[in-house]
């Protein structure tokens, strides 16, 4: 039976993370649904730019949206893809410092990310595990997990 | 700038993270201040024209006074000996026990893209933490602190 909350195991001791995909269809609902509003209501050049401003951000969510994380207990890797259109990468354990959460608050939305430290040939690198909007106990709980399963802890 | 960081109270280490943003809260304060003067002024001479300066006063006014009770009076205090408790208050109006020092796990974290340390469970280094450094986005804060009061706290709370 899985133990975790934010992890599946999807073979032998590989873990898929959740998807955390509603958070981000929500965000971008909202936004786009702003922006038509503006759009319909005030047309002018003050509404069109609030209109491109709120879509652009609402497809920014929609392409962190695909966001995925796989721990690979058999390799000791992790492997990442942050963005719908960003490219997979592969982090040794062995390359990971230590892991952090970043809350960060846009006009009162409060963005917490769960962060791993990396460090390849001197070179510092944040890599983000998994985001939750307006809630940072979720990230608590996923990088407690990660640990968990990395056994770190 | 490091007695403005931490402070010894007896044999207690006294870490006040906010303090160093005291000056710039109480010069924007005054401003607030000067704003409420000359809306007052503006509504006694001319009946008119206070509205703006006295709105611009209040939403100045308003958050850098919490931030000044709430936040600029943040104190943590980290007691000698190996279970102690350390302690966080406000001013005189708050104070409680945060986790005993055989217990507490020093951490980096960050808000809004800017780093801090803080102090926080070993058991759930991710959960409820407490701000012990200024925001190290200054070189120069940063370096005091790191150089010049993280290796005290480092002692007091008895972290190798």
């Amino acid at each position: 039976m899985n133990e975790y909350k934010y992890y599946q195991e999807i073979s032998s001791r590989v873990y898929k993370r959740a998807g955390l995909k509603l958070q981000y269809l929500v965000m971008a609902s909202i936004l786009f649904a702003i922006g038509i509003l503006f759009l319909i209501k005030w047309p002018g050049i003050e509404g069109y730019a609030v209109t491109v401003i709120t879509i652009a951000f609402g497809l920014g969510f929609i392409n962190r949206m695909f966001n995925s994380l796989h721990i690979d207990m058999n390799s000791k890797i992790l492997i990442q893809k942050s963005s719908l259109l960003s490219g997979k990468q592969t982090i040794a354990f062995a390359d990971i410092q230590n892991f952090s959460i970043n809350n960060s608050i846009y006009v009162l939305v409060l963005i917490s990310s769960a962060l791993a430290l990396t460090e390849k040939n001197g070179k510092p690198k944040y890599i983000l595990l998994g985001q939750s909007f307006m809630n940072s106990k979720q990230m608590e709980q996923l990088l407690l997990e990660t640990e968990k399963i990395m056994e770190l802890r | 700038m490091k007695e403005r960081m931490m402070h010894r109270m007896g044999n207690d280490l006294v870490l006040t993270p906010h303090r160093i943003y005291n000056k710039t809260s109480t010069l924007a304060l005054i401003s607030a201040l000067l704003f409420l003067i000359l809306g007052i002024f503006l509504f006694v001479r001319s009946g008119d024209f206070w509205q703006m300066p006295l709105a611009m006063g209040l939403c100045v006014g308003v958050p850098v006074m919490i931030h000044k009770i709430a936040v600029v009076q943040q104190q943590i205090i980290i007691p000698p000996g190996k279970d102690a408790q350390i302690v966080f208050c406000i001013g005189k109006i708050y104070k409680s026990n945060i986790v005993q020092k055989n217990e507490a796990a020093l951490i980096s974290n960050t808000l809004n893209g800017k780093a801090y340390y803080a102090v926080t469970s070993k058991k759930n280094p991710y959960g409820k933490s407490y701000q012990i450094s200024p925001f190290l986005n200054k070189k120069k804060t940063a370096l005091i602190f790191e150089e010049e009061v993280l290796p005290i706290i480092l002692q007091q709370l008895e972290i190798q």
